[in-house]
C-alpha cells in the first residue's frame, strides 16, 4: 500500500534522505523511529507529495506520488504534531469545512457519526475547536482522514505532548482504522507509544533506514536499548 | 470549492468578536463622517450662495453708473463646492475661493481656507475618502496578512492542499473573501453618499467610477497582502513589509514623488510672471492713456471707418471701443501666459500620474478627487469659465459703453441698473465627467496593470515549498 | 548600573544585526536631509526673490531721482503723473512690504506656501488684495504638502520607532522565553525602559547630528538661535511622547504582531485620524470665510465714498484726522477738489482696517477653537510649534499684515500731511520719502 523505493533527498547539500527503501502491506501500522532531524518529516512529506526525491520513487496504492500527486493526495489521510484546526469553528464545522474542501458532502449526522466514532462525544462536536485539548484535535483530525475514505494515514509525531489517556486513545483508533484495512505510517520518537501501537518499526538515522523489526518480537526495553545503541553508533 | 472557502472565512470573520467590533466602529465612522461630511458642504455651500447672493444684488441694485465704472466696479465669483465635496474635498481647502472678475487685469483666486487659520491636520480633513484611503486598506492589511502565514504557522495548510486545494485557488478564495469585507463597507459608504447626494446622471456615473477605482484598489492591497503573507516564513515578516509598502504608498512616495514633478517641471516664480505678462500687456494699447500710440492708430481706423475727421463726429463712443480692444489684446496675453501655466500644470499632472504605475495609492488619490470634482483639472475648469465669464462681463460692458448712445469723451454718461441686471450671472456647472474621462486614463490603467500583477503573483509566483 | 550599560550594549548588537532596523534608519536619516534640502531650496528661493524685489526698488528709486534732477534742470517736462504733487511722489516711492524667511523654515516650510510675502504697498492697497497672494505653484502638490523636516520628524519619526520598537518584547514573547528575562535579577518595567533609550539617544543624535549641517547653511546659529534650541526642546519632548506610548503598548503587549498593530493604529488614529477629525469639526463650526465683509469694503463702500460730494468729503476727513485741521488747506476757504480727491484713500483705508479687523477676530475665534483641540490633537500642537518657531505659522504672515497695514497707514499719513500742507516734492524731499519707506522686512533680513 505504501511504497518507498531508493527514495534519496538533498537539501544544500545535506542529504536528509538516503536511499530509502520501506514497503508497508495493506491494514499495517508502521513506526518510523528516529531522533530530530533524521529524515522522517522528509520522508512524510515526500509521501505527502509537498517534497520531490532527488532520487527514487513514492507509492500510495501503486499511484507513483511524484507523478499523479493528486489522485495520490485522495488516498491519504494526515495528522501532524499538532492539529491546529480553525478556532472559531465547532468540530463539526471544521470536518464539513475539510469534506466539502475534498468535494464530499455529508449530513450533519452522517458527519457527527463520524465525529464520534473517532472519538470524539457528542457534546464536544458543537463546540468551538478553540476549546479543545490537544487529544481532542487529533480526533478531529482523524475524523478528517476517515471522512475522506482515506486508505493511507500519515502521522509526523502524533503523540508528542499528548497526556497517556490521550495517547492511548490514539493508539486504540488507531488499531481500529488499521483493522479496516487502513495503512498507517506513523514517524515518531516516543519508543514506547510506537512499540504499542505499531506492528513494525523501522529505526531512521541520518536518513538511512539502519534496522526494521516487527514489534511482535521485541519488548520495549529491547527497543529502547536497541534504539539507543544505533543513536550512540 | 472556492465558495466553500470564501463562506468558511466570513464564518471565521463573524465569529471574530475583535472584528465584529471593529466593523460597527467602521459603520458608525463612516455614518458620523458621511453625515459630516455632507453638513460641512452644506454649510460651506450656503455661505458660498449667501456670498453669491448679496454679491449680485449688489450689482442688480447698482446706482446709475458709467460702464467703464462698472467694468472696475467689477463682480466677484466664488468657488462653489465640487459636486462630491462631502466625500473627498482634495485641494478645496488649499486654493482660493474668491474671485475678483474686473476690467483691465485678471486677477488671481484668493483667501483659502488654509490660510485663514493656523495648521490644523497634513492629510486634510477626516472625510469617506480618509477612511477609505487610509483606514479600511490598513484594516484589509490587518486581516489578510496572516491569512495563509497563520495556516502555514499552524500546518492548516497541509491538511487542506491534501483535500485537493490548489495552492493558487485557496490565496485567490482568501483575498476574495477579504476584498468583499472592504467592498461591503466600500459600498455602505458610497450608498450613504448616494443617496445624500443629487440624482443627476453625471453624479451616478462619478459614484460608479469611484466604487470601481477603490474597489480596484483593495483587491490589489488584499491580493498582494495574501501573497506576502503566503510567501514569508512567519507573520511578524509579513507584516512588517506589509506596513512598509503601506506606509511608502501612502506617506512617503506621493510627497516625494510631488515635490519632485514641480521640479521636473518647474512654474515661473509669481514674480516673473507678472513683470513678463506687464511686459507683454505693455505692447498693447492703454486704454486709459490719450498719448497711447497704438489708440492714435485704432482712432485713424474707426474714423477711416465712419468716414469722419473727429472722435466727436463718431456716431459710438470711441473710449468703449479702445478699451475692449485693449481687453482683447488683454486676454491673449492672458491666454499665452496662463495658458503656459496650465501647460506646466498638466505635465506636472501627467508625470505625477505615472507614479501610479510604481504606488496605485497615488493612483486612487487621484481618480477618488478627479472623479469627486476637487482635483486640479476641475480646479482649473473653474478658473477657465471664470475667465470666460469676465470676457463676456467686460464686452458687455464696453459694448454698452461704446454703441449705448454716449459719445466719445462722455465719462459721465450712465446707465441705469435695468441693464446691469440684464447681464447674466456666472453659473458654474461642474464639468460632466464622461468628458474629461481621458484625464484619468493613465490612473485607471495603472490600477489596472496593479490588479493585473497581483493575480499574476498569485498564478504564477506560489512557492510550491511554502507548504512544507 | 553595569547591568543597564550591558543591556544597552545588546540592544545596539541586535540593532545592528538586523538589516531592516539599519535600512529603516539609513531611509529616514536620507527623508531627514531631504526634507531640510526642500526647506532650504524654499528658503534660497525667497531670499532671491526679494534680493530682485529690492534690485528693482533700487533701480526705480534710481530712475526717480534723475528724473528729479532733470525736471529741476528744466531738460524734461512734467509728466502726467506729475511727480512734484506728494500724492504722485508718494505713489512712485517704492515700498514693498517683505516677508523674510526666516532660516528656521529649513526645518519647517509650516504655512509659508499659503500666503504671498511680498507686496507693493500704495495708499490704495489693503492686507488682503490679490497681489498677496501665494506664489504660484500646484495645488495639488500644496494639498500633498511638503516633505519638510518638520513633516519627517512628526509623522515618519513615530514610524521609525515602531520599526524599531515593535519587537521589543514581542520577540521575547513570540518565542515564549519573555518569563526566562524577568526571572532575572531586572524588572520588566527596567528592562523595557532601558532598551527603549538606546533607540531613543540613537534617533535623538542621529537627528541633531543631520540638522547641523543645514543650520550652519542657513544662518541660523548667527540669527536663531534660541529658536534652534527651542526645536531640539521640541524635538526631544516629542520623540518622548511617542517613546512613551510605545512603551505602554509593550509593557501590555501580547507579541510582535499585536504590538506592531497597536502601534500602527496608534499612529493612524493620532496623525491621520484625529487632526482630520478636528479639521472637520472645525470647518463646520467656522465655514469658509468667503471675506463678504471685506468685498463690500473693497467695492460697494468704497463707491459709496466716491460718489460723496467733495465738502462732504472734505468734512470726513477732518473728522477721521483730526491734525488735518492745522493744516495750510484747511485754513483755506475755497474747497480744492484736487487735494480731496486725493485724500479720499484715507477714508476707504480706515473701512479697510474696520473690515480687516473683523475677518483677523474671526480667524482668531476659529484659532482659539483650534488650539483648544490640540490637548487631544498632539501631532498638530507640535507642527503649530515648531511652526511658530520657524516663523511659518499663521501669526507670522498676521504680523507680516500688520506691517503692511503700518506701511498703509504712514503712506496715507504722509499723503495727507503734505497735500494738505501744499507741499512741493523736490529731490529732497523725495529722499526723504525713500527713507520713511524704506523697505519693511517682516522677519529676518
Amino acid at each position: 500500500m505504501i511504497s518507498l523505493k531508493n527514495i534519496t533527498k538533498t537539501f544544500k547539500g545535506f542529504k536528509a534522505v538516503k536511499d530509502l527503501s520501506i514497503d508497508i502491506p495493506r491494514g499495517e501500522i508502521y513506526g518510523l523511529l528516529g531522533s530530530n532531524g533524521a529524515g522522517k518529516s522528509t520522508t512524510i512529506n515526500i509521501l505527502l507529495g509537498f517534497l520531490k526525491p532527488d532520487k527514487g520513487e513514492a507509492f500510495i496504492d501503486d499511484i507513483n506520488v511524484t507523478k499523479s500527486t493528486d489522485i495520490a493526495r485522495k488516498k491519504i489521510g494526515y495528522i501532524s504534531e499538532n492539529v491546529n484546526l480553525y478556532p472559531y469553528l465547532t468540530g463539526i464545522e471544521n470536518l464539513n469545512y475539510f469534506c466539502k474542501l475534498a468535494g464530499e458532502n455529508y449530513t450533519a449526522e452522517k458527519l457527527s457519526n463520524i465525529l464520534n466514532d473517532c472519538g470524539l462525544d457528542s457534546q464536544a462536536i458543537n463546540k468551538k475547536v478553540g476549546t479543545y485539548s490537544k487529544g481532542m484535535r487529533q480526533k478531529v483530525g482523524i475524523a478528517i482522514a476517515f471522512a475522506k475514505k482515506a486508505k493511507v494515514l500519515l502521522l509526523d509525531e502524533p503523540a508528542s505532548g499528548l497526556d497517556p489517556l490521550a495517547s492511548t486513545e490514539l493508539s486504540t483508533t488507531l488499531k481500529t482504522l488499521s483493522d479496516k484495512g487502513t495503512t498507517v505510517l506513523m514517524a515518531s520518537h516516543d519508543i514506547f507509544r510506537v512499540r504499542e501501537t505499531c506492528d513494525r518499526i523501522g529505526i531512521l538515522r541520518n536518513g538511512s533506514l539502519i534496522d526494521q523489526m516487527d514489534t511482535a518480537n521485541v519488548t520495549t526495553n529491547e527497543l529502547e536499548k536497541i534504539y539507543i545503541e544505533y543513536m550512540r553508533n | 470549492m472556492m465558495i466553500s472557502i470564501i463562506l468558511n472565512e466570513w464564518k471565521i470573520l463573524v465569529r471574530n468578536r475583535s472584528i465584529v467590533y471593529v466593523s460597527l466602529v467602521f459603520m458608525l465612522s463612516i455614518i458620523s463622517v458621511v453625515w459630516m461630511g455632507n453638513l460641512q458642504s452644506k454649510n460651506q455651500s450656503q455661505a458660498q450662495i449667501a456670498a453669491e447672493k448679496h454679491i449680485r444684488a449688489q450689482w442688480d441694485n447698482l446706482e446709475p453708473m458709467n460702464p467703464h465704472r462698472a467694468a472696475h466696479y467689477g463682480v466677484y465669483v466664488f468657488k462653489p463646492i465640487s459636486i462630491l465635496n462631502s466625500l473627498d474635498d482634495g485641494v478645496s481647502s488649499i486654493t482660493g475661493n474668491v474671485l475678483k472678475l474686473e476690467g483691465h487685469v485678471q486677477n488671481e483666486i484668493v483667501h483659502s481656507e488654509a490660510s485663514q487659520s493656523i495648521a490644523i491636520s497634513r492629510f486634510g480633513k477626516l472625510k469617506p475618502s480618509t477612511i477609505m484611503q487610509y483606514m479600511v486598506p490598513l484594516f484589509l492589511i490587518f486581516l489578510s496578512f496572516g491569512s495563509i502565514s497563520n495556516d502555514k504557522e499552524t500546518g492548516r495548510l497541509k491538511l487542506i492542499a491534501l483535500q485537493g486545494v490548489s495552492l493558487e485557488k485557496l490565496i485567490l478564495s482568501k483575498s476574495l473573501s477579504i476584498w468583499l469585507y472592504g467592498l461591503i463597507l466600500l459600498i455602505f459608504s458610497i450608498l450613504l453618499q448616494f443617496l445624500l447626494g443629487s440624482s443627476s446622471a453625471d453624479f451616478g456615473i462619478r459614484i460608479g467610477f469611484i466604487l470601481i477605482s477603490y474597489g480596484l484598489y483593495y483587491f490589489i492591497v488584499v491580493c498582494l497582502s495574501t501573497y506576502i503573507s503566503a510567501s514569508f516564513k512567519n507573520n511578524t515578516s509579513a507584516i512588517s513589509l506589509l506596513l512598509a509598502t503601506w506606509i511608502m504608498w501612502t506617506i512617503f512616495l506621493p510627497k516625494i514623488w510631488g515635490n519632485t514633478v514641480e521640479k521636473v517641471h518647474p512654474l515661473p516664480s509669481r514674480q516673473n510672471f507678472i513683470s513678463q505678462m506687464k511686459e507683454d500687456r505693455s505692447k498693447g494699447i492703454d486704454g486709459h492713456n490719450p498719448t497711447d500710440e497704438r489708440r492714435s492708430k485704432l482712432k485713424e481706423e474707426y474714423l477711416a471707418r465712419y468716414n469722419v475727421d473727429s472722435l466727436s463726429q463718431l456716431p459710438i463712443n470711441f473710449d468703449g471701443i479702445v478699451m475692449q480692444a485693449d481687453e482683447e489684446y488683454g486676454n491673449q496675453v492672458w491666454d499665452k501666459h496662463f495658458g503656459n501655466n496650465y501647460l506646466i500644470y498638466q505635465k506636472q499632472k501627467r508625470l505625477y500620474q505615472l507614479s501610479g504605475l510604481l504606488n496605485p495609492f497615488s493612483s486612487l488619490q487621484n481618480l477618488s478627487m478627479g472623479f469627486c470634482g476637487s482635483d486640479m483639472i476641475h480646479h482649473l475648469d473653474f478658473l477657465k469659465k471664470a475667465e470666460l465669464y469676465r470676457r463676456y462681463l467686460i464686452k458687455t460692458l464696453n459694448d454698452k459703453h461704446a454703441h449705448g448712445g454716449s459719445k466719445t469723451g462722455e465719462w459721465r454718461w450712465t446707465v441705469d441698473n435695468t441693464f446691469f441686471r440684464s447681464v447674466k450671472t456666472f453659473k458654474y456647472q461642474t464639468m460632466k465627467i464622461k468628458d474629461q474621462i481621458e484625464n484619468y486614463y493613465i490612473d485607471i490603467l495603472s490600477l489596472i496593470v496593479w490588479v493585473l500583477f497581483s493575480g499574476f503573483l498569485i498564478r504564477y509566483k506560489i512557492k510550491r515549498d511554502i507548504i512544507i | 548600573m553595569s547591568k543597564y550599560l550591558d543591556i544597552l550594549k545588546f540592544e545596539s548588537f541586535h540593532c545592528i544585526n538586523s538589516p531592516y532596523k539599519i535600512i529603516s534608519i539609513l531611509l529616514y536619516a536620507i527623508s531627514i536631509l531631504y526634507g531640510c534640502q526642500t526647506g532650504y531650496d524654499l528658503f534660497k528661493k525667497h531670499n532671491i526673490e526679494i534680493k530682485s524685489i529690492k534690485s528693482k526698488n533700487a533701480d526705480f528709486e534710481k530712475k526717480m531721482l534723475v528724473q528729479y534732477d532733470e525736471l529741476e534742470q528744466g531738460l524734461i517736462e512734467k509728466p502726467r503723473r506729475d511727480p512734484t504733487i506728494p500724492y504722485w511722489a508718494i505713489w512712485n516711492t517704492p515700498s514693498y512690504a517683505l516677508k523674510s524667511p526666516s532660516p528656521m523654515i529649513v526645518f519647517s516650510t509650516g504655512q509659508v506656501e499659503q500666503y504671498g510675502y511680498y507686496k507693493k504697498v500704495t495708499n490704495w492697497s489693503t492686507v488682503f488684495d490679490n497681489d498677496l497672494a501665494e506664489e504660484i505653484a500646484n495645488p495639488e502638490r500644496l494639498a500633498l504638502g511638503t516633505l519638510d523636516f518638520s513633516f519627517v520628524l512628526l509623522f515618519l519619526t513615530p514610524i521609525l520607532l515602531i520599526i524599531l520598537l515593535f519587537n521589543i518584547g514581542g520577540l521575547e514573547k513570540d518565542n515564549g522565553f519573555d518569563k526566562l528575562i524577568y526571572l532575572n535579577d531586572i524588572s520588566k518595567k527596567s528592562w523595557l525602559i532601558t532598551r527603549f533609550s538606546y533607540y531613543f539617544l540613537v534617533l535623538f543624535t542621529l537627528i541633531c547630528f543631520l540638522l547641523i549641517p543645514y543650520a550652519v547653511l542657513s544662518g541660523v546659529f548667527t540669527n536663531e538661535l534660541m529658536s534652534f534650541f527651542t526645536l531640539m526642546l521640541l524635538i526631544f519632548l516629542y520623540i518622548f511622547l511617542w517613546v512613551s506610548i510605545f512603551y505602554f503598548i509593550n509593557y501590555w503587549g501580547k507579541g510582535s504582531v499585536d504590538q506592531a498593530i497597536k502601534m500602527i493604529s496608534v499612529w493612524v488614529a493620532l496623525s491621520i485620524i484625529m487632526p482630520g477629525l478636528f479639521h472637520q469639526i472645525t470647518s463646520i463650526k467656522f465655514s469658509t470665510n468667503y471675506m463678504v465683509d471685506y468685498l463690500d469694503v473693497a467695492r460697494d463702500q468704497r463707491y459709496e465714498i466716491f460718489d460723496m460730494s467733495t465738502d462732504t468729503l472734505q468734512n470726513e476727513l477732518l473728522e477721521s484726522f483730526p491734525a488735518l485741521k492745522s493744516s495750510v488747506y484747511a485754513q483755506d476757504t475755497i474747497i480744492n477738489k484736487g487735494i480731496i480727491n486725493r485724500s479720499v484713500s484715507g477714508l476707504v483705508n480706515i473701512l479697510n482696517k474696520k473690515a480687516a479687523g473683523k475677518i483677523e477676530k474671526e480667524s482668531e475665534l476659529k484659532n482659539n477653537f483650534v488650539r483648544s483641540t490640540l490637548l487631544l490633537n498632539p501631532i498638530m500642537y507640535f507642527q503649530n510649534k515648531i511652526n511658530e518657531v520657524s516663523e511659518a505659522d499663521y501669526y507670522a504672515y498676521k504680523l507680516y499684515r500688520e506691517n503692511i497695514q503700518n506701511s498703509i497707514d504712514k503712506k496715507i499719513e504722509l499723503i495727507l500731511r503734505d497735500t494738505w500742507n501744499k507741499e512741493e516734492v523736490d529731490k529732497e524731499r523725495y529722499i526723504e520719502y525713500l527713507k520713511e519707506f524704506k523697505i519693511k522686512i517682516t522677519g529676518n533680513i
